[in-house]
């Protein structure tokens, strides 16, 4: 795996191909629980609690038709595959779904959060 | 030498099921074409019998596995994968698979790009298949 950071190369969602905005930063949720040590007067209790690994952030770049397959794939109501490559050439990939929450007119700007329904997984050919 | 696991038979059943099911023409009148269809056919069959690839006859859905151990599952080929293939010039064959497969298996046109050797000819075969369909 590389170390090179930057633009996020490509996200495929339901075998669809989207561009990225060159500055869009993605946010990963690092794992899969919440850690927390919760004190007692002796040892402190590991707290693991299970969360969503998101992936928010992500801005593509939308057009009209664009726009509306995006609004059609956060309607959906069954799970499909999501794939997004970094710039390192990393690829990870999961099934789930999208929130769909902005689209800007000035640059066609689609901001979506990434919802696996289970864990990324990275893709290593 | 390769241990095959699954039997010439079983193999081409396997491969005949998705020619016979997306109706492609593995013929052609040119020589080279008829000679590239045929090595892509022979590629599969030999994929399949030593357990890299699988096609279900039932789903059309085909998965592939690396080298690595890692899978790559192709979905039934549709409309979708193939417009994905139109983002690619007409002149550019190899964008066109990779995009079509890309596509299929959910990780991308830089996903299969990333494929090497064997990974990646089997890849191509397919892709020649679902081209023709």
């Amino acid at each position: 795996m590389s170390d090179l950071s930057g633009t996020i190369r490509n996200v495929t969602l339901d075998g669809v191909s989207f561009d990225v905005m060159a500055d869009s930063n993605i946010s990963e949720v690092g794992s899969s629980h919440e850690n927390e040590m919760v004190p007692t007067s002796g040892r402190n209790v590991r707290k693991m609690t299970k969360r969503v690994e998101v992936r928010e952030g992500l801005v593509l770049a939308a057009n009209g038709a664009e726009r509306e397959l995006l609004k059609a794939l956060a309607e959906r109501t069954d799970d499909f595959p999501m794939s997004y490559q970094t710039a390192g050439g990393d690829t990870y990939r999961a099934d789930g779904s999208i929130e769909f929450a902005t689209r800007e007119t000035e640059e066609n700007r689609a901001a979506i959060t990434l919802l696996p329904r289970a864990t990324w997984s990275a893709f290593v050919a | 030498m390769t241990n095959n696991t699954i039997s010439a038979e079983v193999a081409k059943e396997q491969l005949d099921s998705l020619v016979e099911y997306y109706d492609i023409d593995i013929e052609s009148d040119d020589v080279d074409q008829a000679r590239a269809r045929q090595s892509a056919c022979d590629k599969v069959i030999r994929a399949i019998r030593a357990g890299r690839l699988e096609i279900n006859k039932e789903t059309m859905v085909v998965v592939q596995t690396l080298k690595n151990d890692n899978k790559l599952t192709y979905r039934e080929l549709d409309g979708k994968a193939k417009v994905e293939m139109g983002k690619r010039s007409n002149d550019d064959t190899h964008g066109k698979i990779y995009s079509l497969l890309g596509s299929l298996s959910g990780v991308g046109f830089n996903g299969i790009t990333a494929l090497k050797g064997k990974d990646l000819t089997l890849a191509e075969s397919l892709g020649i298949l679902f081209l023709l369909a």
